[in-house]
């Protein structure tokens, strides 16, 4: 070494050939010394060259495309690998929102969870959704009243009721106190559908609850026939 | 006038340039090299190709074994892909970096291997090679067969002690304790021969390239 510098020791540093402890001893003084670490560099150049000096032999295609597919299918991540590598302070501030960002979702999606009950209407801005089930005689039959709050006037949407034969029909009860009141009479697609505007000299929100029958074709003054579905108002 | 050539062509491939690849093979290695930090598999595909028979070959002539040598070679430019967003233009060039690794990882894989697999050591090809097979473009092989003459020449001239402790460091990336050993050299001999046949190739290297 001259004058502290390993100037001697530097050949071989570049070709990787020093001892461990020799290694060690240069490498901690290249930590605190730019022109040793200028000296290697030009040095490493040396050891660049002497690639050159081997046979030139092409490798097969076969690598190529292995490493194409290998780099491709990890480039989604390189972003976040050049933000990071770039900004290593952001990897905890991110770990750290993520975390924030986690507990928000997931109290958010509980209570959200336990606000929408399939079984309780829901207020969509001025529409409310009433969720009608199938009775016994229909457990499959599923509806919807589609209410709108502003003008109280509303729609009925029904799905996998059963087409009836001509002589009947599917007859709508507003319910207020135990009161039925017509709300309109329809028959249903062969798929058992159907939209029917609601009929009703009230509001809709005037009524606690809705239910549907079969009736003679026509409609009833009052249900005479089968319930097959129902829900609550509660608007 | 106020950003380089280089800069303003990066910045332009960065932004427009996805798919163009004829633009990006008149990008340097450091281009190339922004390029891949943004994952741009294309300036892989152009370093890959720009650096394929440099790399594969030293790597079989340290291995010995061609499946290994493709398997260390692919692995070396998997690095670069991975490690491109790191990279420092002041550290050092692309094609030392690149070499590097390359080398590190094959003696790496050596040492685990404990031998090469013909048993023979890797020696420096003797003299100079009057036919080098053609790779590349035809710019690429001009150059390229061009500094291989001036390499293999310049080492032809060290004398014979000193390319055989050489090839040992070099190819077999054994230490100057190890090479002592299997020369049966003493151990201050061999550090001088490392150190002035790297210090002779550094003077010629530096005149005639």
């Amino acid at each position: 070494m001259k004058a502290n510098h390993p100037t001697d020791l530097l050949p071989a540093f570049a070709l990787g050939c020093l001892d461990p402890d020799e290694n060690s001893q240069v490498a901690e003084h290249l930590r605190r010394c730019a022109a040793c670490r200028a000296e290697l560099q030009a040095l490493e150049e040396v050891s660049v060259h002497l690639a050159y000096a081997v046979p030139s032999i092409e490798p097969s295609e076969t690598v190529k495309k292995n490493l194409l597919a290998t780099c491709c299918s990890q480039r989604s991540f390189a972003w976040f690998e050049t933000l990071f590598s770039r900004w290593p302070r952001l990897i905890p501030i991110t770990a750290m929102a993520s975390c924030v960002l986690a507990v928000v979702f997931t109290t958010s999606s509980f209570l959200l969870l336990k606000d929408v009950n399939v079984s309780q209407p829901v207020t969509i801005a001025d529409l409310q959704l009433v969720p009608l089930q199938g009775a016994e005689v229909m457990p499959q039959a599923i509806g919807q009243l589609v209410v709108d709050t502003t003008s109280g006037q509303g729609r009925l949407l029904v799905n996998a009721l059963q087409p009836l034969a001509k002589s009947l029909q599917y007859q709508l009860w507003l319910i207020r106190d135990g009161q039925r009141t017509s709300g309109g009479v329809f028959s249903v697609s062969q798929n058992g559908t159907a939209d029917v505007l609601i009929s009703s000299a009230w509001p809709l929100a005037h009524y606690d609850s809705v239910g549907i029958t079969i009736e003679p074709y026509g409609g009833s003054l009052s249900p005479t026939g089968q319930k097959v579905l129902g829900g609550r108002m509660l608007l | 006038m106020f950003f380089s050539r280089q800069f303003l062509m990066t910045v332009f491939l960065g932004t427009f340039g996805r798919g163009n690849n004829s633009a990006k093979k008149t990008l340097d290695d450091n281009g190339l090299v922004e390029q891949m930090a943004s994952g741009d598999e294309q300036a892989l595909e152009i370093l890959y190709e720009r650096y394929k028979g440099l790399i594969y070959s030293l790597m079989l002539q340290i291995l010995g074994d061609h499946g290994q040598a493709e398997e260390v070679t692919q692995d070396a430019f998997t690095r670069i892909w991975r490690q491109a967003s790191g990279y420092r233009t002041s550290r050092a060039a692309v094609k030392t970096w690149l070499v590097s690794i390359a080398r590190n990882r094959a003696i790496d894989v050596l040492r685990k291997r404990r031998r090469r697999v013909d048993e023979n050591s890797a020696m420096w090809v003797d003299g100079v090679l009057e036919t080098l097979p053609d790779i590349g473009t035809p710019e690429q092989n001009v150059e390229e067969n061009d500094m291989r003459r001036r390499v293999l020449a310049a080492i032809a001239q060290l004398p014979e002690e000193q390319r055989s402790v050489l090839a040992l460091a070099y190819f077999e990336g054994l230490s100057h304790s190890k090479i002592a050993e299997r020369l049966q050299q003493p151990l201050g001999t061999v550090k001088g021969r490392v150190r002035i046949a790297m210090r002779t190739l550094q003077g010629r290297f530096t005149k005639g390239f």
